[in-house]
């Protein structure tokens, strides 16, 4: 399992490697506009850090999916799967090799929020306790947001054309986070996205374990 | 073969419940937006006269707004009685969840600090004097907070002052209880800060200033709110309240001699708002009526109003103004949007809690450009919706609260369904039923789209068994439904059928058509042998026969 994780690691460290960069980007960007505007007392949680979340969640959730939806499509297109499967491994094991590695991509996109945040906390002065409910919510949206988009993204993979497969992985990730913003941070989110993950690793599971090699 | 059958079949119902489940999340948040863009497009195009709700005279000054009333002022008579206006915001939809984060009010109130009840400058530069709520410890607590120098940037210092629970107030937590549940009035003229205690349904009055917590009897109401009685306020304008005026007439002479007459309007009452007046609170129950609290004795007095539909959970917003006259009450006005949001209305009461007028708006789509167009728009994306959510919306939109309606995806407690079923909640059995019939057209293009899946179902090759469920769930489920069934469909192509001639699966076992069998031709060789070899000589032959014959 080691090793086919490995393998996933080698052959996706340029998506991992725009994982890493784009957040930084992203969160440097904001940061650096949004801090100029800050004239009051700063008490409670910053405004910045509620200002950072939606962008970040936005492009987050596109990075996820377009990455998804590219792993995805190079092993349809290259016969990665259809390779490994005449050696000892199975599809299934193969399959959980590259979820694991999608989790890994979303926690290099997900930890640069929490650490921003927890400095911002750190920098603001807080006149009452944290008001934790806010961050659980938030994070664990955003969270959820991200591994369903990338999930969204390994459902849409198994596209001839690369470059479908992400539009239309986006597309789909486009309506979901439509439904979070009509939501919001919170516990209807999160029952939604976590339903819909489920659903689309489950189609995505067996689609890629029925498929003919 | 069967074991291959159940397999295809065991995955054909995961990918159909899970394609299932995705289509109605995306298809939902599609009508959403559609029903979004025609009802924000409804408000804006709305003429402001049709959206907002105006009562003149107000009802709340009696004798005052009467035409003639020379003891009221010295000269003149009232050119124009009182008058209160409410109107429906057009952005009735504009609370949806992400706006949380750029909404000045609602940052400041839920994001920045939603523990801290009060935040005032103290004399002293530079330092804050605040109250707010300690969740881990359950108390209240009084603290200064101050930065260290204006030009040091490196941060800021906080000096707590007092705890406060239910039964005292200490410089240090512990024995003095713990707060649970409960609401905060924290009007910023009082000196103290009242808190209605849910777990024990007692008001307490905390004043950090004296250092004294006072507790008040129980209360069996349900209370909701304390103090600023308010729900949803970007969904309508607050209360306008404009007094009654009298006419003014001046003469002025120009330069060039000619004397102009000019009209002045003058408000008749002086020191008429909308404040409370002193010594007491209002306080709203769930089911709508409103009491006064007095501040004194923590005591509910009489109701002195109600709002204009049962329950406060139906309402889409709300707002209660209490109006004071030179610092005595002199009644109040609560209404806002109620279920229906094409009639927002309000109610008046005088200061002894009578009813002394109402007014109702009521927003007639036909009569102004694109209000057709856009509400039967609207009407065709909630028919569109699932009828089986439009049977739970019908059944269960007064268990929703109205504000969060329109942030709804599934159940829709602001759309036809779920007004018509709030409305027949409270007439009869029968007419509870038959209210249903606002279902019947989803129903109908549910039925007609379940005929064209047995249609389609029938020339694929679907079994009775999965046609016949197909077809429930298409009329659960309406269009969804249908887009799951055209993605989940199978596309194995058809061949011909050697029994019946028609076209059959060739996965199955048996033609779906006829039921028949695979014809498989029998394939036994024949005894003879064609040979071509030339004719040799018996004894070459012979030994070539031994040299053929196999080992066995």
């Amino acid at each position: 399992m080691f090793t086919l994780i490995k393998r996933e690691l080698i052959d996706n460290i340029a998506i991992l490697l725009l994982a890493a960069i784009v957040p930084a980007i992203i969160i440097t960007i904001l940061i650096k506009g949004v801090l100029e505007g800050v004239a009051y007392l700063p008490i409670g949680i910053p405004v910045i850090m509620a200002r950072i979340l939606w962008p970040y969640l936005l492009c987050g959730a596109f990075v996820a999916a377009g990455c998804g939806a590219a792993q995805m499509n190079d092993d349809s297109q290259r016969k990665l799967s259809t390779f490994l499967s005449v050696l000892a491994t199975t599809r299934g094991r193969i399959f959980i090799a590259r979820t694991v590695l999608g989790v890994l991509l979303i926690l290099i996109m997900f930890v640069p929020l929490v650490l921003t945040d927890v400095i911002l906390l750190r920098v603001f002065a807080r006149l009452a306790p944290l008001d934790i409910d806010f961050l659980i919510r938030s994070f664990a949206t955003i969270l959820a947001t991200f591994v369903c988009c990338y999930a969204i993204g390994l459902q849409c993979g198994w596209r001839s054309s690369k470059l479908m497969a992400i539009l239309f992985s986006v597309a789909l990730s486009a309506a979901l986070i439509l439904a979070v913003a009509i939501k919001g941070f919170g516990a209807e989110s999160i029952i939604i996205l976590v339903l819909f993950t489920v659903a689309s690793l489950i189609w995505t599971w067996h689609k890629f374990l029925s498929l003919p090699l | 073969m069967r074991e291959q059958m159940m397999n295809s079949q065991k995955g054909y119902v995961i990918n159909v419940v899970f394609a299932g489940f995705m289509t109605v999340v995306v298809l939902s948040t599609v009508y959403f937006f559609g029903r979004f863009f025609c009802l924000q497009t409804l408000l804006d195009l709305m003429p402001s006269d049709m959206a907002q709700v105006r009562k003149s005279p107000s009802g709340l000054l009696g004798d005052w707004d009467m035409p003639s009333k020379g003891s009221v002022t010295d000269s003149n008579t009232v050119a124009s009685p009182s008058s209160i206006v409410i109107q429906t915001d057009d952005d009735i939809m504009a609370n949806l969840g992400f706006l949380e984060a750029f909404d000045p009010d609602i940052r400041w109130d839920q994001l920045i600090s939603p523990a801290i009840y009060r935040l005032r400058e103290s004399r002293q530069e530079g330092v804050y004097r605040a109250i707010y709520f300690d969740k881990v410890l359950g108390l209240f607590v009084n603290c200064d907070i101050a930065q260290k120098g204006i030009q040091d940037r490196g941060g800021w210092t906080k000096i707590i002052k007092a705890y406060a629970g239910p039964r005292g107030i200490s410089q240090k937590p512990g024995d003095i209880g713990r707060f649970g549940d409960f609401l905060v009035c924290s009007n910023v003229w009082l000196p103290y800060i009242v808190v209605f205690n849910r777990n024990m349904s007692q008001f307490v009055r905390i004043d950090f200033e004296n250092k004294e917590v006072q507790t008040g009897p129980k209360i069996e109401r349900d209370i909701v709110q304390v103090g600023w009685l308010i729900k949803n306020d970007r969904a309508m304008t607050s209360f306008i309240w404009s007094p009654p005026t009298t006419r003014i007439t001046k003469y002025k002479t120009r330069p060039s001699g000619k004397v102009v007459e000019y009209v002045r309007y003058k408000s008749i009452l002086k020191k008429v708002s909308f404040i409370t007046g002193t010594g007491w609170e209002l306080v709203l129950d769930n089911s709508g009526t409103i009491y006064k609290l007095n501040l004194e004795t923590l005591e509910l007095e009489d109701p002195i109003g109600a709002l204009p539909w049962p329950g406060v959970c139906g309402s889409l917003a709300y707002e209660v103004k209490p109006l004071s006259i030179r610092g005595s009450y002199a009644g109040l006005v609560a209404g806002g949007i109620g279920p229906n949001i094409y009639r927002p209305g309000f109610l008046v009461f005088d200061e002894d809690g009578n009813n002394t007028g109402e007014e109702w708006g009521d927003v007639e789509l036909s009569k102004f450009a694109g209000g057709p167009g856009l509400s039967v728009a609207n009407f065709v994306l909630e028919t569109l919706h699932a009828p089986i959510l439009q049977l739970a919306t019908y059944f269960t939109s007064l268990r929703f609260d109205g504000a969060d309606g329109p942030r709804s995806l599934f159940i829709l407690p602001n759309s036809l369904a779920g007004r018509k079923g709030a409305d027949c909640t409270r007439e009869g059995f029968v007419e509870y039923i038959l209210g249903l019939w606002v279902i019947l057209p989803s129903l109908a293009i549910s039925v007609l789209l379940a005929w064209r899946i047995e249609k389609d179902a029938g020339a694929v090759g679907i079994s009775p068994r999965a046609k016949f469920w197909w077809n429930v769930l298409t009329v659960a489920f309406g269009l969804a439904a249908y887009i799951t069934y055209r993605l989940t469909r199978p596309t194995v192509t058809l061949i011909t059928c050697a029994n019946c001639g028609r076209t059959r699966r060739p996965d199955m076992d048996r033609c779906h058509q006829c039921g028949s069998k695979w014809l498989v031709p029998e394939l036994v060789p024949p005894l003879w042998r064609v040979i071509d070899i030339p004719q040799p000589d018996q004894n070459q032959a012979l030994s070539s026969e031994e040299a053929d014959q196999p080992d066995t």
